[in-house]
């Protein structure tokens, strides 16, 4: 039964997140009389690039994360060798997937200008995606200590 | 100087010296090595928002223009944030009760500022007149996650928490604010950033999102899946000798000095 609730609890979260995009889209699909701005072509390029670079950049972060754990295992090198080629991977699949044609190349003219613009549009998401997690994390907080004063346990009798 | 080297120079060294100075500043336990993070830290932002001055025909010091003009409304913001929950029933460094108005007035002059970012004077231009690209993705970017995330919050707070119908309405607020603020961005035009660039951007960034969530997920995967092969393949640790009679005899000695004493009623 509690595992049924916390499934159903999951997908009513999972309904939560994408709730207000649905919103905003069919305002916006009101709005233009079309099915929105929404151009495919365009987002397909880009959700493409994301996957890409994030996934390079987070591996490499992960590369780095190796370290700390291989001090508890008398630094082996073999997971060590794993993830590199993992980042590997990673950077000669953008550099593939990018130079096989206008389909990734977004406004930049070559795939070192699109690798570099991909990186740098992380950051700036990755900084817009902090700042949204701490201030909605922060506003969580702030109304919790500004609640009613609660008793966390029981007096005793 | 190339201008690809300056850019390497004056905005990538920095830029990645910043990851590097957070880095060793949570991870090291000596007080030397956090001071050295820290400052090369600190060192490294500076550069990073002069980038527009040291390195002005590369593309890439525009994300070095971006952080100069948003740090100023996200530090209020924070800020806000900060003194209004310390200023509440906190256990612990529990601030004075007028820290609470001046973090409602931090958090509206810092709200105040990002909208003026959008529709004022206050929007990232290059030269007074070249908009900078990057806050077009910043910005719904960062909108449309805070809508989003408020509105999970507010649903895990009523299925999740105990008794929080109030909290959750109030992140439900925060959430229908935010779709506000979208909605108008969508329909009034500002002074630099048109509507119809705003709507573009903000289905650029949806699909930003989704690929990061997705490039993020396959990465841990297979961090995940490394240490599994690896821990899979090590072989069994050998088995100790039985103590000995020395040792089980010092053993209990030692057992015997902590254990005892009276049975509690």
């Amino acid at each position: 039964m509690n595992e049924i609730k916390q499934r159903l609890n999951i997908k009513i979260i999972f309904i939560a997140f994408f709730l207000p995009i649905l919103v905003i889209w069919i305002i916006d699909s009101t709005l233009t009389g079309d099915f929105s701005s929404f151009d495919t072509s365009d987002s397909f390029t880009r959700f493409a690039n994301a996957i890409l670079t994030s996934y390079t950049l987070g591996s490499f972060l992960l590369l780095g994360n190796l370290f700390f754990y291989a001090d508890s295992r008398n630094r082996p090198l073999a997971p060590l060798f794993g993830m590199a080629l993992a980042v590997l991977l990673g950077v000669i699949s953008t550099i593939i997937l990018i130079g096989m044609g206008p389909m990734l190349l977004e406004s930049n003219g070559s795939v070192k200008a699109q690798a570099v613009y991909n990186v740098g549009h992380t950051i700036v998401s990755f900084l817009a995606i902090s700042l949204a997690g701490i201030i909605c994390i922060g506003s969580m907080f702030s109304t919790i200590t500004n609640g009613k004063k609660r008793n966390i346990f029981l007096e005793e009798e | 100087m190339d201008a690809m080297y300056i850019a390497v120079l004056f905005f990538w060294i920095p830029m990645s010296s910043i990851v590097l100075g957070l880095w060793v500043s949570f991870s090291s336990k000596q007080d030397s090595k956090i001071y050295f993070g820290r400052i090369l830290t600190v060192i490294s932002f500076l550069l990073v928002c002069i980038s527009p001055w040291t390195a002005p025909l590369s593309p890439s010091s525009s994300i070095g223009h971006l952080i100069g003009f948003i740090v100023g409304p996200s530090i209020l913001l924070l800020t806000g944030l900060y003194l209004i929950t310390f200023s509440g029933n906190v256990p612990v460094g529990k601030l004075p009760y007028s820290d609470k108005r001046l973090g409602f007035i931090c958090l509206f002059i810092g709200t105040i500022w990002f909208l003026m970012m959008q529709w004022g004077d206050l929007t990232p231009m290059y030269y007074g007149d070249e908009l900078n690209k990057f806050w077009l993705i910043f910005f719904p970017t960062m909108l449309i996650l805070l809508c989003s995330l408020s509105s999970v919050l507010s649903i895990s707070m009523l299925v999740i928490g105990d008794n929080r119908q109030k909290e959750s309405r109030f992140m439900a607020a925060i959430s229908l604010f935010t779709l506000i603020i979208i909605i108008c961005a969508m329909t009034i035009d500002g002074k630099n950033v048109s509507s119809n660039q705003f709507s573009d951007y903000l289905w650029l960034s949806v699909s930003d999102l989704l690929g990061i969530s997705v490039g993020v997920s396959l990465s841990i995967l297979i961090f995940g899946l490394v240490i599994y092969l690896y821990e899979s393949n090590l072989e069994q640790p050998g088995s100790v000798n039985p103590p000995s009679k020395k040792e089980l005899s010092l053993a209990s000695i030692k057992i015997s000095q902590n254990i005892g004493g009276e049975e509690s009623e």
